[in-house]
């Protein structure tokens, strides 16, 4: 198994999938179905359920959704997760904030924030990173009322008052020192490790490192905006490449029913906190009892997908939403920022 | 038995021999070199995704796109901002270093060897090494620099000192080598003309402008051409500190090329196209140089 950063994968299947040197079983994410299956470089899966002992209906029908092309079963669930608002306790107390109160709105988060950061002893109150982490934004424009792909997919209404607000709370904060200039997400990810950051919206797999960091923290839904709460869906999946052989799709079939068992996802949910997906093992009592697993089975509330079937997911949000938030805060003009990106996005679901 | 004595024929003829112990080194210049330049240009012409995948001949329609491409331009600008800085500095900073310890006294054996360390490092570590110091949050060298009342020191994350540290962390890791072959060249002068000189009242500054500048042009030409190229090349330092970042301020063409290449969209076309436009830059710029250094004098 080779285990390697996103950002590497990324790079380096596409060029062994056209060299035919590509593993026959890959990880990959609900953003890129469309990629992956309009070059047919995945299978289709639609007779796993049918080949294995894997219970169909133990699915969250949104799991198994988030991974169809062309109403093909394209990739078969591993594990799905949300971005969830972390707090560390101890700098909520320094700062004389209730550290069991997390805020629960996106005005309390600034209020908090102001309140923990500390230039001097380089503390912030929350992050907002540059590049490089889970698209925090998508899910903070939908929780003021705004979007940025329209329900067809084929039009930009990113240029909105609601958008341009979002983009302007962002730039206070980072004015005003409250949270870190030009933090990437590895960045923003260590001053959270090393205790340095308030508040800090992430996936579940902050959890382990701010255990091992003994730092004392607390991990709850994504916080509201004027409108709802939300937090972007991502379900990450087995796909089996094309180059594969049938014994090596057989053996990928085998693996990837083992691992859809209730006992495997319940330890993956107990050991990393990601929310259940099988009913089996929401309904079990120890997934239950969990204290940080059900803060992130709260999921169900404030999740959604992000431009759902859109080929282009992933490059809106990677070479037209990051950097307009890097330039944002940086101190660009939002509303130039957010005129351009429209332009910009336009331009890419035309191709 | 004919064909074989006709071959001993062939290659005990010394120069027909040269053939065959070039061969192993022109096999390797053709397939790592020649073949792959000459796939770029044909894949310049077509719409070809890394999956080969609804790839089309599209003429120049990629070049087109690439002129109108403001992010093209933005990458040929900071390539050449690169160059511009980062290979006089290296030349200069080698030339002093070298001209200081071209002499082989101990001392100067042990500093040689200090100062080539960073050349036979990664520039992947050395990247990391120095991203890591100077971080503005836990980096040592802007800690220090906020004792001495230098604050908020940003160095790889700020749009207008991202450029300046690259090329500083690059000239540091390479003088080394632009050094060690200046001393070669400097211990290659005759002592007779510093002797000469030094009878006629000359000093150490100016018998480097009138003896060593003019008599290690040669080596400065190669120095200077050879550092041009790789400068225009850049990657590996963007890649590992700033990604091209911030804001693309430090986005070079070869790094522009591996994204548009090897992220989404994958778009091989398009990126070998930019290669080749890097290609004729190269060469617009290094063919003149070139000629005035050598072919000139010849």
């Amino acid at each position: 198994m080779d285990i390697m950063p996103t950002a590497s994968l990324e790079e380096k299947l596409p060029a062994a999938i056209a060299a035919k040197k590509a593993p026959a079983l890959v990880i990959k994410g609900n953003f890129d179905a469309a990629t992956y299956g309009s070059n047919n470089i995945f299978v289709p899966l639609d007779d796993f359920f049918d080949k294995t002992s894997t219970n169909k209906s133990d699915f969250s029908q949104s799991s198994l959704d988030a991974l169809k092309y062309n109403g093909k079963q394209l990739m078969i669930p591993m594990q799905v997760h949300s971005t969830f608002l972390y707090w560390n306790k101890d700098l909520f107390k320094a700062a004389g904030l209730d550290p069991e109160t997390p805020p629960t709105t996106w005005d309390e988060v600034a209020k908090d924030a102001k309140k923990i950061a500390n230039a001097s002893k380089k503390i912030y109150g929350v992050g907002f990173p540059i590049s490089g982490a889970p698209c925090y934004f998508d899910a903070m424009f939908k929780s003021n009322g705004g979007d940025v792909v329209s329900e067809d997919g084929k039009s930009s209404v990113l240029n909105s008052a609601e958008n341009l607000k979002t983009l302007q709370y962002i730039q206070d904060l980072v004015k005003t020192g409250t949270a870190p200039k030009g933090a990437t997400g590895a960045d923003t990810d260590n001053l959270m490790l090393a205790g340095q950051l308030g508040i800090y919206c992430n996936g579940p797999w902050l959890v382990n490192g701010l255990k091992e960091n003994k730092i004392n923290f607390g991990v709850t839904a994504m916080p509201s905006g004027s409108k709802q709460a939300a937090g972007v869906i991502e379900v990450q999946g087995f796909g089996v490449t094309s180059t594969a052989s049938e014994a090596e799709k057989a053996a990928a079939y085998d693996f990837i029913a083992y691992w859809n068992t209730t006992a495997v996802c319940k330890e993956w949910s107990m050991r990393n906190g990601f929310p259940p997906y099988l009913k089996s093992v929401a309904e079990d009592a120890d997934i239950k009892a969990s204290a940080i697993v059900n803060s992130l089975s709260s999921v169900s509330k404030f999740g959604f997908t992000f431009a759902p079937g859109v080929k282009q997911a992933n490059q809106i949000n990677n070479d037209v939403l990051f950097p307009m938030i890097e330039n944002v805060i940086a101190g660009n003009d939002a509303k130039t920022e957010l005129t351009k990106a429209s332009g910009s996005i336009d331009t890419l679901l035309k191709k | 038995m004919n064909k074989l004595k006709k071959w001993k024929n062939f290659i005990n003829k010394p120069g027909n021999a040269a053939y065959l112990f070039l061969l192993p080194s022109a096999v390797i210049l053709i397939v790592f070199a020649v073949v792959p330049l000459i796939a770029s240009l044909i894949i310049s012409l077509f719409h070809m995704n890394i999956f080969f995948t609804g790839t089309g001949f599209v003429g120049l329609a990629n070049f087109k796109a690439a002129f109108t491409d403001s992010r093209f331009w933005n990458a040929l600008w900071n390539t050449v901002i690169f160059v511009l800085f980062e290979v006089p500095l290296q030349i200069v900073i080698g030339l002093l270093v070298a001209n200081a310890l071209a002499s082989t006294s101990l001392f100067n054996k042990a500093a040689r060897s200090v100062f080539f360390l960073p050349v036979v490092c990664s520039m992947a570590a050395v990247g990391i090494t120095w991203s890591i110091l100077l971080d503005s949050n836990i980096g040592f060298i802007p800690y220090v620099l906020e004792l001495i009342g230098i604050k908020n020191a940003a160095f790889f994350r700020g749009a207008s000192t991202a450029m300046p540290t690259v090329i500083a962390m690059t000239v540091w890791k390479n003088f080394g080598y632009t050094m060690s072959i200046l001393i070669v060249g400097i211990q290659g002068i005759s002592k007779s003309y510093y002797e000469a000189s030094e009878i006629d009242g000359a000093g150490k500054v100016k018998q480097f402008f009138s003896i060593t500048l003019p008599l290690l042009k040669d080596t400065l030409g190669f120095c200077l051409i050879t550092n041009t190229i790789g400068s225009l090349q850049v990657f590996d330092q963007v890649y590992v500190t700033t990604q091209g970042g911030p804001q693309y301020r430090t986005e070079t063409l070869v790094q522009y090329i591996y994204k548009t290449g090897f992220n989404q969209p994958y778009n091989l076309g398009y990126a070998s196209t930019i290669s080749v436009l890097l290609l004729i830059l190269i060469l617009f710029i290094s063919l003149p140089m070139y000629k005035k250094m050598f072919m000139e004098k010849e």
